[in-house]
């Protein structure tokens, strides 16, 4: 497992499991800048996703930002766009209780991506 | 002199004093936090941390806790990404959130340039006359076709926090003089909603 990012008060944790193909973005993300966060893992995505055959996002965000929702939306496009055909995509998103609003974007990702969603509130 | 800070001063802290007097002066208010002066990368993580941590305590509904925890987010960062400063270089600004039994009140403030007057209100008339859903559906509109800026914001902040609060939100610009204004920004949280 490699960390491509470690917490921080406003940041959260994430990883990547090349064995199994599991990405996870786990924590807080509230920072200033969201793009010095989602910016590398975007270009990694697109580095990583042409020569995946299948790929899952774990996400569990316990409190998100306007600008890294909007990083989020960017991240989730970007495995979308750099998917061959065989590529298999899963994105499971946790939310909490409160946090109906984020499974409300998520639905909005969802339609716009074209890639399925998996809600699960924890 | 333009921002001269000694008025800049006097500006800010009389809309400071009179929002904390009034929510003082009510006997059903009481005031969480206060804070005149700038606010560090590290205070606003103390802010959004202790904010969190007293409205568990004093039992509020997990959904109202992450609704202020977002507003505050979005507002803070706001007054650092976008707060003029002073001629001398201070980023004069303010928070002030009272509760009372069913709503907490959220005052944030900074100085803007005048310039940017008509930019801020428009916005917030705009979203003002929208319903819930209104405001949602422009939050998803702005965030699909959205950049993030080289500062790190989204263009969402206003349309963010309008979204969390569901109530309008109030403002009140005041004139300092021909570079500055202090823009005070009022956020309702319904308790029970």
């Amino acid at each position: 497992m490699e960390t491509l990012l470690n917490p921080t008060k406003t940041t959260p944790k994430i990883t990547w499991d090349a064995l199994n193909g599991v990405l996870s973005i786990t924590g807080y993300s509230f920072p200033e800048n969201a793009k010095k966060v989602y910016d590398p893992i975007e270009a990694f995505i697109k580095k990583l996703v042409p020569y995946t055959h299948a790929l899952t996002l774990n996400l569990e965000i316990h409190h998100c930002c306007s600008s890294s929702v909007l990083a989020l939306y960017r991240v989730i496009t970007a495995l979308g766009d750099h998917a061959t055909d065989g590529t298999q995509i899963t994105v499971n998103w946790k939310y909490e209780e409160g946090d109906e609003d984020l499974e409300r974007i998520g639905q909005e990702f969802q339609k716009l991506s074209e890639i399925p969603i998996n809600f699960i509130l924890v | 002199m333009h921002g001269d800070a000694n008025k800049v001063l006097e500006v800010c802290n009389n809309r400071y004093q009179q929002i904390f007097g009034e929510h003082n002066s009510s006997s059903n208010q009481k005031i969480i936090i206060a804070h005149f002066g700038e606010f560090s990368q590290d205070l606003v993580n103390s802010i959004t941390n202790s904010v969190e941590e007293t409205m568990v305590e004093m039992g509020d509904k997990k959904g109202v806790v992450k609704r202020m925890f977002s507003i505050l987010v979005e507002g803070l960062q706001n007054i650092r990404l976008h707060g003029e400063k002073d001629a001398e270089s201070n980023q004069t600004s303010f928070l002030i959130i009272a509760q009372d039994d069913e709503n907490y009140y959220v005052t944030l403030a900074n100085l803007i340039n005048n310039r940017n007057k008509e930019k801020i209100e428009s916005r917030i008339i705009e979203v003002n006359k929208k319903t819930e859903e209104e405001v949602k559906n422009l939050y998803m509109e702005v965030l699909t076709n959205g950049i993030i800026s080289n500062k790190g914001g989204a263009g969402l902040g206003f349309i963010t926090m309008a979204m969390k609060s569901k109530n309008p939100l109030g403002y009140k610009i005041e004139h300092i003089d021909e570079t500055l204004s202090c823009f005070s920004l009022n956020v309702t949280i319904n308790r029970a909603k």
